[in-house]
C-alpha cells in the first residue's frame, strides 16, 4: 500500500508540458524587472546636460511640427481639441507582455483638458480620474485591503526643467522609501529621466517609479507609477506599456 | 549556491532544472490547486535566488529549499504572509477533517486529512524523505513528526474503512 500511495501521488501531481518554461519565463521577467528597479546608474552632470539637450532638440522639433500643423489648419478652442482628437484613433488594440505572455488589450484615447498630452490606457482594467489637477490612471476594481496603491499619475510642471525636477523627485522618494536608486537616463518608455524606489523585498513591498520628461517648452511632465513588487510584471508592465503611448502635444 | 549568490543566472537555471519537477509536484499536492502551485513554485525559486547569500553550505540544501517552498504554498493558500515556523502553522491552518466517500481511494483519503498530517505524508511518500529530513523541513521535533505520522495513519485507516494500508511510521 505504501507503493500504491506513492504511485497515486506521482499520478495526481503530473504536470502539463510547458509549465516548466512558463514558470521560468515568469521568474526571469521578475528578476529582470527587479534588476531594473535597483540598478544604480550614476550620471555625471556633463553627460546629463548633453542628454537633456538632445531630448529638448528632439522634442522641440516634434512639438514645433505639431504646433505648426495646428496653427495652419484649425482655429483654437473646442475646434482645436476636436482636431487633436482626429489625429488619434479613439480606441485601438495594443499588445502587452504580461508575466511572460503576450496579450491583446483594448486601449482608449485620453486627451487632457488643455490638449497638452495624449495617452492610451487599458479601459478594461483601469479608469482615469482627476485628482488635485492631476490625471490618475488606477484600477477599476479596488484592490483588497492591505495592498499598496496601484496607479499611474500624470502631472505637468510648466516651470521646472526635467533635470531639476528629477533631482527633486529623487530627494522626495528618499524620504519615503528605504531604497532609492540613482537617476537614470532613458529613451523608453519616454525620453527623459527615471528614478525608482522600493520599500523592502516582499511580494507586497511598495514600488514607485518616476519618469520625468520634457513638456516641449520650459517645463516637464512627471509620470509616477505606483504598485507593489509582486505586481511588477502585471500592473507595472501595463503602465510601462501605456507610457509608450504618451505624447506631448503643446508648446 | 555561491555562484547564484553572485548573480549567476546559468547556475540558477541549473538548480531550477534539478529541483523544478518535484517542487511543482509537491506544491500541486499541498495546495491542491494548479495555479496556486505555480505561484508558490515561482515565489520559492525567486526567494532562493534573492536569499542565496544566506544559505549555509554546511547544511543540506533540500530541507532549506522545501521549507521555503512550503511557506510559499501556505502563503498562496492563505493569501497572507506570516512569519511563524511552518510546523507551528500546521497546527493552526488545518481545516476540519473531511472523510472521503466510501469509494474514494487512498489518495483521496490522504488529501482529506488535516494539513499537519497530510503534508508530512506528501513529503514522505512523494520524496521518500526520512523522518529526520521531514522534521527539518517542517521545523518540527522528530518525535512530534513521528506522532503525526502515526495519527495520520490511524485517521486514514479509519477513513478507508479500517483497512491497514501501510507499515508503521
Amino acid at each position: 500500500m505504501d507503493r500504491k500511495l506513492k504511485e497515486r501521488l506521482l499520478e495526481e501531481s503530473r504536470q502539463p508540458d510547458g509549465v516548466k518554461e512558463e514558470i521560468w519565463n515568469r521568474i526571469e521577467a521578475r528578476l529582470n524587472m527587479e534588476n531594473n528597479l535597483t540598478q544604480d546608474v550614476k550620471i555625471d552632470s556633463k553627460g546629463r546636460d548633453a542628454f537633456m539637450r538632445k531630448i529638448k532638440i528632439t522634442t522641440g522639433v516634434a512639438a514645433a511640427a505639431v504646433a505648426a500643423a495646428v496653427f495652419f489648419t484649425l482655429p483654437a478652442g473646442t475646434a482645436f481639441m476636436e482636431d487633436v482628437k482626429s489625429w488619434f484613433v479613439p480606441e485601438k488594440k495594443v499588445e502587452v507582455e504580461v508575466e511572460g505572455h503576450k496579450e491583446q488589450t483594448d486601449q482608449e484615447l485620453h486627451l487632457d483638458e488643455a490638449g497638452s498630452y495624449a495617452i492610451y490606457y487599458d479601459k478594461e482594467r483601469y479608469k482615469l480620474v482627476q485628482q488635485d489637477g492631476k490625471d490618475v490612471i488606477t484600477t477599476k476594481e479596488p484592490l483588497p485591503e492591505g495592498y499598496p496603491e496601484v496607479s499611474l499619475t500624470i502631472e505637468q510642471y510648466r516651470d521646472e526643467e526635467p533635470a531639476g525636477l528629477a533631482e527633486k523627485a529623487a530627494e522626495a522618494l528618499a524620504e519615503r522609501y528605504a531604497k532609492v536608486r540613482g537617476i537614470t537616463q532613458v529613451n523608453e518608455p519616454v525620453a527623459g529621466y527615471r528614478i525608482s524606489a522600493i520599500n523592502g523585498n516582499d511580494a507586497r513591498s511598495e514600488v514607485e517609479v518616476v519618469y520625468v520628461t520634457d513638456n516641449g517648452g520650459k517645463g516637464s511632465y512627471m509620470l509616477t507609477l505606483k504598485y507593489f513588487l509582486e505586481a511588477a510584471e502585471g500592473h507595472g508592465a501595463r503602465f510601462e506599456q501605456m507610457l509608450k503611448e504618451f505624447r506631448v502635444l503643446e508648446q | 549556491m555561491a555562484r547564484i549568490a553572485e548573480g549567476d543566472r546559468e547556475a540558477f537555471r541549473a538548480l531550477y532544472d534539478d529541483y523544478f519537477d518535484y517542487a511543482l509536484r509537491t506544491a500541486n499536492l499541498v495546495t491542491r490547486n494548479a495555479e496556486a502551485a505555480k505561484d508558490a513554485v515561482q515565489e520559492a525559486f525567486l526567494r532562493v535566488y534573492r536569499h542565496s547569500g544566506q544559505y549555509d553550505p554546511a547544511k543540506p540544501f533540500k530541507p532549506w529549499f522545501y521549507c521555503i517552498l512550503l511557506r510559499e504554498c501556505c502563503r498562496v493558500i492563505e493569501k497572507e504572509k506570516k512569519t511563524v515556523p511552518y510546523g507551528e502553522r500546521l497546527d493552526h491552518i488545518g481545516t476540519e477533517q473531511r472523510f472521503p466517500e466510501a469509494e474514494t481511494d487512498i489518495y483521496a483519503a490522504l488529501q482529506a486529512l488535516d494539513d499537519k498530517y497530510r503534508v508530512p505524508f506528501i513529503l514522505k511518500y512523494l520524496h521518500d524523505y526520512s523522518e529526520k529530513e521531514i522534521a527539518d523541513i517542517l521545523e518540527l521535533n522528530v518525535n512530534t513528526l513521528k506522532s503525526r505520522l502515526l495519527k495520520g495513519r490511524e485517521k486514514m485507516r479509519k477513513s478507508l474503512g479500517g483497512t491497514f494500508y501501510g507499515s508503521e511510521a
